[in-house]
């Protein structure tokens, strides 16, 4: 079992899968994107409060959802990278770091262009908007505290413990419409927001687009930190030679 | 259907839908951008670095 799990975590076998996954990502990326757009402008019908204007959260929502996970998967890699010394861990992390930047601005810009027609306000500062800003601090902070230091060990432990102390956050975000009274509205899944069928249906696709533009992207940027890592290796050398002719 | 998107196009509330998408599509080519050149450097690098050695 543990020599499995060892093979999971080689860098080659890591690299080959992300070489292998990342077309299929793609793939599965823009048909549930083109899908979800189809059913999001022209099968769900207006919202009967807030009319068309409810169509940002078909963004909004998996963004900020996103931005959450791929904190908490950055989170426990670097954690596993920590306890276990699995190197590729880090990679994961280290990885999922600017992708998570990525959903935390759409998260916060595009629920920003939502609140100024429904709320009057572009920002307000409340529990859920301000944590989730403090989530985009967290991750600008993990970034820069990894490429702070000339040694990648030394870099991966620091920006880890950074990043296992910014979970705390995590249940902030998803609790703060619970815990405090706040402008921002409860939650949009599983409480009977979404009055319609047809509204469902296009979250979960935009949802799964989300998802799998984080697996296309994460498995290039994987690829990349694979080799920075590995490049003394000879199957990196091999490779870039059959590659090269 | 189509009466749905008509029905969008002519909404008070288009220019916000509007940005909110535009900008969600070049968030995401930007990212795409940067890593892929990321990943073309580094391979590039290591390759002269291959072959010098």
């Amino acid at each position: 079992m543990w020599k499995w799990v060892q093979r999971q975590f080689s860098p080659k076998f890591l690299y080959n899968t992300c070489d292998n996954l990342i077309p299929w990502f793609a793939i599965l990326f823009f048909i549930t994107l083109f899908i979800g757009l189809y059913w999001s402008f022209l099968a769900s019908p207006a919202d009967y409060q807030q009319g068309n204007g409810y169509r940002i959260i078909y963004i909004h929502v998996p963004s900020a959802i996103l931005s959450m996970l791929v904190y908490a998967i950055m989170a426990i890699s670097g954690g596993i990278g920590l306890i276990w010394r699995i190197k590729m861990a880090e990679v994961v992390a280290k990885s999922s770091a600017p992708i998570g930047v990525c959903f935390t601005l759409i998260a916060l810009v595009s629920g920003s262009i939502w609140g100024k027609p429904m709320w009057g306000a572009w920002w307000v500062w409340d529990a859920r908007l301000t944590s989730e800003l403090i989530l985009l601090f967290l991750y600008l902070g993990y970034i820069s505290l990894n490429n702070s230091f000339e040694n990648s060990n030394t870099a991966a432990k620091a920006s880890s413990i950074l990043a296992i102390i910014g979970l705390v956050n995590l249940p902030i975000i998803h609790y703060s419409v619970k815990w405090w009274n706040t402008l921002h509205q409860g939650y949009t899944i599983g409480s009977g927001g979404l009055k319609d069928v047809n509204m469902e249906i296009a979250l979960g696709l935009m949802f799964l687009a989300f998802i799998f533009f984080y697996l296309t992207m994460v498995s290039i940027s994987a690829k990349t930190q694979t080799l920075i890592r590995e490049q003394n290796s000879s199957w990196v050398k091999k490779l870039l030679n059959v590659k090269g002719r | 259907m189509l009466d749905y998107f008509i029905n969008i196009l002519s909404d008070k509330h288009f220019i916000y839908i509007f940005i909110s998408y535009l900008f969600t599509i070049i968030s995401f080519v930007i990212v795409f951008i940067i890593i892929k050149i990321k990943h073309k450097n580094t391979v590039i690098t290591i390759t002269n670095k291959v072959y010098k050695n």
